[in-house]
C-alpha cells in the first residue's frame, strides 16, 4: 500500500486530515508545475513537490489557508515560492542569464543564452516531455521568464496572484508574460520550420 | 498552428498586444492597441497568433506527455509523512489556534 494512503486513512486531528485530502487532490497538478519548473527533471521535481506539501501543512497549520481559497492555486504559489527561494541558490540561475538581459522587445536572446540539451537537469528527465513543441520550448525560456507563463497562462493565475507569488509587480508580470510568448512563438516557428527540414 | 512566417510586430507594442491577447487590457488602452492591430497586418497577426499560443497554454495540463496521473514516490511520501509527524508535535502559536 502506498505511503499516501497511510497519511490519508489514519484518524488524525482534522486538520491533518483536511490537508491530507488537498494535498491528494493536487498531487498531480503540483508535480506537473514542478516538473515544467525543473525542465523535465524528475528528482528536482519530487523535492519541490515534498518540500512544497511540507511548507504548505505548517502553513495550513498556522491558520494560513482561507476557505474559499482554491487550494491548488494556494499550493502552487508556496512551490513556486520554494523553487524561486532554494532551488535557485541550489544552481546557476539561467545558466548565469538574467531576464533583464534579454532584449527589450522580447525577442529570443542569443543561441548562448537559450537552453541546449547539455542544459538539462541532473538526474533523469520524464520521459517524452520534449516530444511535445510546447513543453520543449517551455523549458527553453530563461526561469524568470518560463515560470511568469506557467503561473498566468498555464495555471490561469491571476496577473495579480502572480506578481503576489513572485514578489514582483504586476506591471512586471505583465512585461515578462509579452516577452515570455514572443519567445515561445519564435522557438514553435523554428521547431517548425526545423521539422520541415528533416 | 504557427504560421510560416516570422511574427514581427512593432516592437513599442508587444506588451500591448500580449496584453490584449488575453483580455487584460482594458480602456483607452484597449482601443488604442485595437486600432493599432486593425490597421497593421503584422500587429494584426501577432494577436492572432498569441491567441493561438495562449490556447495551447491553457490545453497543455490535458494535451501534454505529462498530462496523466503524476504521483510522488513512496520515498517522497514518507519523508513528508515524516515532516507532519514533526509539525504536528510542535503545537502551533496559541493566537492561532482553533
Amino acid at each position: 500500500m502506498r505511503a499516501m494512503e497511510g497519511i490519508f486513512g489514519r484518524r488524525m486531528r482534522s486538520e491533518r486530515e483536511r490537508f491530507a485530502e488537498i494535498a491528494r487532490m493536487c498531487e498531480t497538478a503540483l508535480l506537473r508545475v514542478a516538473l515544467r519548473l525543473c525542465k523535465g527533471g524528475h528528482d528536482c521535481a519530487q523535492e519541490l513537490v515534498q518540500d512544497a506539501l511540507v511548507k504548505g501543512y505548517e502553513a495550513f497549520r498556522s491558520g494560513k489557508f482561507r476557505e474559499g481559497y482554491s487550494p491548488q492555486a494556494w499550493l502552487t504559489r508556496i512551490l513556486t515560492n520554494g523553487f524561486i527561494n532554494d532551488y535557485r541558490r541550489k544552481t546557476r540561475w539561467d545558466a548565469g542569464v538574467d531576464v533583464e538581459t534579454l532584449t527589450a522587445g522580447g525577442e529570443v536572446g542569443p543561441a548562448q543564452t537559450r537552453a541546449a540539451a547539455s542544459d538539462t537537469p541532473d538526474g533523469a528527465l520524464v520521459e517524452g516531455i520534449f516530444e511535445e513543441p510546447l513543453e520543449r520550448a517551455l523549458s527553453a525560456l530563461p526561469d524568470g521568464l518560463r515560470v511568469v507563463v506557467l503561473l498566468v497562462d498555464v495555471e490561469e493565475l491571476s496577473y495579480a496572484e502572480a506578481a503576489e507569488t513572485l514578489k514582483i509587480p504586476v506591471g512586471t508580470v505583465r512585461s515578462r508574460l509579452a516577452r515570455a510568448r514572443f519567445a515561445l512563438q519564435e522557438m514553435l516557428q523554428e521547431y517548425a520550420r526545423e521539422r520541415r527540414l528533416i | 498552428m504557427v504560421g510560416e512566417e516570422p511574427i514581427k510586430p512593432c516592437p513599442h507594442m508587444k506588451i500591448l498586444l500580449s496584453a490584449l491577447a488575453d483580455d487584460t487590457l482594458t480602456g483607452v488602452m484597449r482601443w488604442f492597441t485595437e486600432q493599432h492591430a486593425r490597421g497593421c497586418t503584422r500587429c494584426g497577426s501577432a494577436v492572432v497568433h498569441l491567441r493561438e499560443l495562449r490556447t495551447q497554454l491553457r490545453t497543455l495540463n490535458t494535451s501534454s506527455p505529462i498530462a496523466g496521473e503524476l504521483r510522488l514516490s513512496e520515498e517522497r511520501l514518507t519523508a513528508v509523512e515524516v515532516a507532519w509527524n514533526r509539525i504536528d508535535s510542535n503545537p502551533p502559536a496559541p493566537a492561532i489556534e482553533e
